[in-house]
């Protein structure tokens, strides 16, 4: 923003003094309450009124306190902005960015506690990233605001007081590029957002039943990188994915199939999908925890999975 | 208004009527292979409205899209080479009838989702506003886009921020084939809920050429002064169907006396009645520049068929994702 006078913050709450969880504090001080935009409650118009702008040369960084309002502008996003390139013959981009954040836990209950990018994840012409620590918000932060295109920014809020080096200069983190954090010689597990610290968290008592585990976060669900998977399901010869979201339409069918499709004989097992339970989560604290999956669950369904041939 | 205005918004206005006229005649070949929403009997709106307007102000549309295309300064050869689908069309080919495109007159946008565009406008309105460039955003939409939560988001939104645009609901009466009575309450009025939303609302009859433009310079040059958001209410009529060259009273949804009726309030003939009245100009004059303009636009139709056979026209291009 500092760089850039028509990159610009919108959305409900973005200049409350909370700041959203601490994610917008100090903007408005900094940039004015023309560069950080209250909004009314509309997203579907909000929406649209970022793609105007963007259409005349402005960066919009459209912010959802909750990726569950997102379905209040659909129509705005996916029939008219990622369609926006496309209408005008692919003679104008839309530089528009979107952070949408999820929420988990404390009794937030089913409408508050989604992640469901598939949805958008579906529609040629969208980007879609989601950071699993401070280091990759930022650089895909920056990424996103100077891609072209509709960049999607999937934040989980559970990460927000996670710790992780932040250097101070501006960089950005490659879209389209996963990383291996651990690696590893027995299994890949591919998994994103929320998932990975939890993922890293089993590796000890896998370690412990002999499988040393190859960790991958994705950092982007569109477009996958497949060829960070592929290299090192050539090498592990298993395949694990652990997604945020419901089994049907997500990057883990996706990965999965690919993986069967292009590299069946290398595997030595098929590839396991773990999604969330086909439910929605209630508020109770019981229902929570059976709902998502700690180390000590995650551990035993990849233990059984691994032990099934 | 002065003689020589006069005279460019009837040609403005024959250039509507005579281009869609001739779409309608040529539809039936199966050429233009998408679906067109022709606006004959609409005209007036547009050939107004722009009049105010000039190239770096902003126009977004609707599916009804020509007239809005043409008044605003859009190219009519790369009009129709669109809806021949050929890749020297405005769009390219991709976007068809509904998605006409001319970024170097301002006409930025349209939508085939009824009220997609208003959004999308007052977004434009807001970089106006910051850009400080005195510059003007004005969205057509039908009566129909006015009962989508777009329409009472996007006003509120822009009487919020005092926004530079302009609302105009070209109100025929008609969503498809669903009258406004089925739609909306009795006695609610448009222009009350602009009123209330915060918004400066007019109320015009959208075939009276000569009152619209006069209505349209003053709202125009109100907001010029100090930037803020009006909507402009114009009743008005489309002869032919929703998206079928022809008058479709077959159907029943509508009569055909109620297409008659509507008829002998064209906003040509009424126009050209002004025209006669002040001396600008006379019945040979209005003849013969709409028989010269018929022939231009039936050469351009001949020579777009000619041009829609050659193969390199015929190809697809590769996806960008």
């Amino acid at each position: 923003m500092t760089e850039d006078p028509t990159v610009y913050v919108m959305g409900e709450g973005v200049d409350d003094y909370k700041g959203l969880w601490g994610t917008t504090s100090g903007l408005l001080d900094a940039f004015g309450p023309d560069r950080v935009l209250d909004t009314p409650l509309s997203e579907n118009a909000m929406t649209g009124i970022a793609a105007g702008t963007a259409a005349l040369g402005y960066k919009p960084i459209l912010t959802h306190q909750r990726i569950d309002f997102m379905l209040m502008g659909m129509d705005s996003l996916c029939n008219h902005a990622i369609k926006h390139y496309a209408m005008t013959g692919q003679q104008s981009h839309l530089p528009l960015t979107i952070r949408a954040i999820i929420g988990r836990g404390w009794g937030q209950s089913i409408q508050h506690a989604q992640s469901f990018y598939p949805i958008f994840a579906h529609f040629p012409g969208i980007k879609i990233v989601a950071p699993a620590n401070a280091t990759d918000a930022k650089g895909l932060l920056v990424a996103a605001v100077k891609d072209p295109d509709p960049v999607l920014v999937i934040e989980a809020r559970s990460l927000y007081s996670q710790k992780a080096p932040v250097p101070e200069d501006r960089y950005e983190t490659p879209i389209g590029q996963a990383l291996c954090v651990h690696p590893g010689i027995h299994l890949t597990i591919v998994t994103l957002s929320y998932m990975v610290p939890v993922v890293l968290e089993t590796l000890p008592a896998l370690q412990a039943m002999g499988l040393d585990a190859e960790v991958i976060d994705l950092r982007s669900i569109k477009p996958l990188d497949m060829d960070t998977i592929q290299a090192s399901v050539q090498r592990t010869h298993n395949l694990v994915i652990v997604d945020i979201t419901w089994e049907c339409g997500s990057i883990a069918g996706d990965i999965a199939s690919k993986v069967v499709d292009f590299q069946f004989a290398s595997l030595d097992r098929p590839p396991l999908k773990i999604n969330l339970p086909e439910d929605y989560v209630g508020a109770s604290e019981s229902m929570e925890n059976s709902f998502y999956h700690d180390k000590n669950s995650l551990t035993t369904v990849i233990q059984s999975w691994w032990k099934r041939i | 208004m002065l003689p020589h205005e006069a005279r460019t918004l009837y040609a403005s206005l024959l250039k509507i009527r005579i281009a869609e006229e001739v779409i309608a005649k040529h539809y039936p070949m199966g050429n233009m292979k998408c679906p067109v929403h022709l606006c004959i009997g609409q005209e007036a709106i547009p050939v107004a409205i722009c009049s105010g307007l000039d190239h770096h102000d902003f126009v977004t549309s609707n599916h009804r899209s020509h007239g809005h295309y043409l008044a605003k300064g859009g190219d009519l050869l790369a009009l129709l080479r669109e809806l021949h689908g050929l890749p020297s069309g405005c769009t390219r080919g991709w976007g068809g009838s509904q998605h006409p495109y001319a970024p170097d007159v301002g006409f930025m946008a349209t939508s085939a989702i009824v009220s997609g565009g208003i959004p999308v406008a007052t977004g434009i309105a807001q970089a106006c506003k910051w850009q400080k460039k005195n510059a003007l955003s004005v969205v057509f939409m039908g009566d129909g886009a006015t009962e989508e939560g777009n329409f009472y988001e996007s006003l509120n939104y822009a009487a919020l921020q005092n926004l530079p645009i302009l609302f105009v609901c070209e109100n025929n009466g008609y969503a498809v084939h669903s009258p406004a009575r089925k739609r909306r309450a009795d006695g609610v009025r448009l222009v009350d809920i602009a009123r209330s939303l915060g918004v400066v609302p007019y109320e015009a009859d959208g075939n009276n050429l000569v009152d619209l433009h006069t209505l349209a310079q003053q709202v125009i040059s109100t907001m010029r002064n100090t930037p803020h958001p009006c909507f402009i209410e114009a009743k008005t009529y489309r002869w032919k169907g929703h998206v079928t060259p022809d008058e479709d009273f077959g159907p029943g949804y509508r009569l055909q006396e109620e297409i008659e009726h509507w008829k002998t309030h064209c906003p040509i003939q009424l126009f050209e009645e002004y025209l006669l009245n002040n001396q600008i100009m006379n019945d040979q004059e209005m003849r013969m520049q709409k028989a010269s303009m018929l022939v231009e636009i039936e050469a351009m139709m001949e020579a777009i068929l000619l041009e829609s056979k050659s193969p390199h026209n015929c190809i697809a291009p590769a996806s960008p994702y």
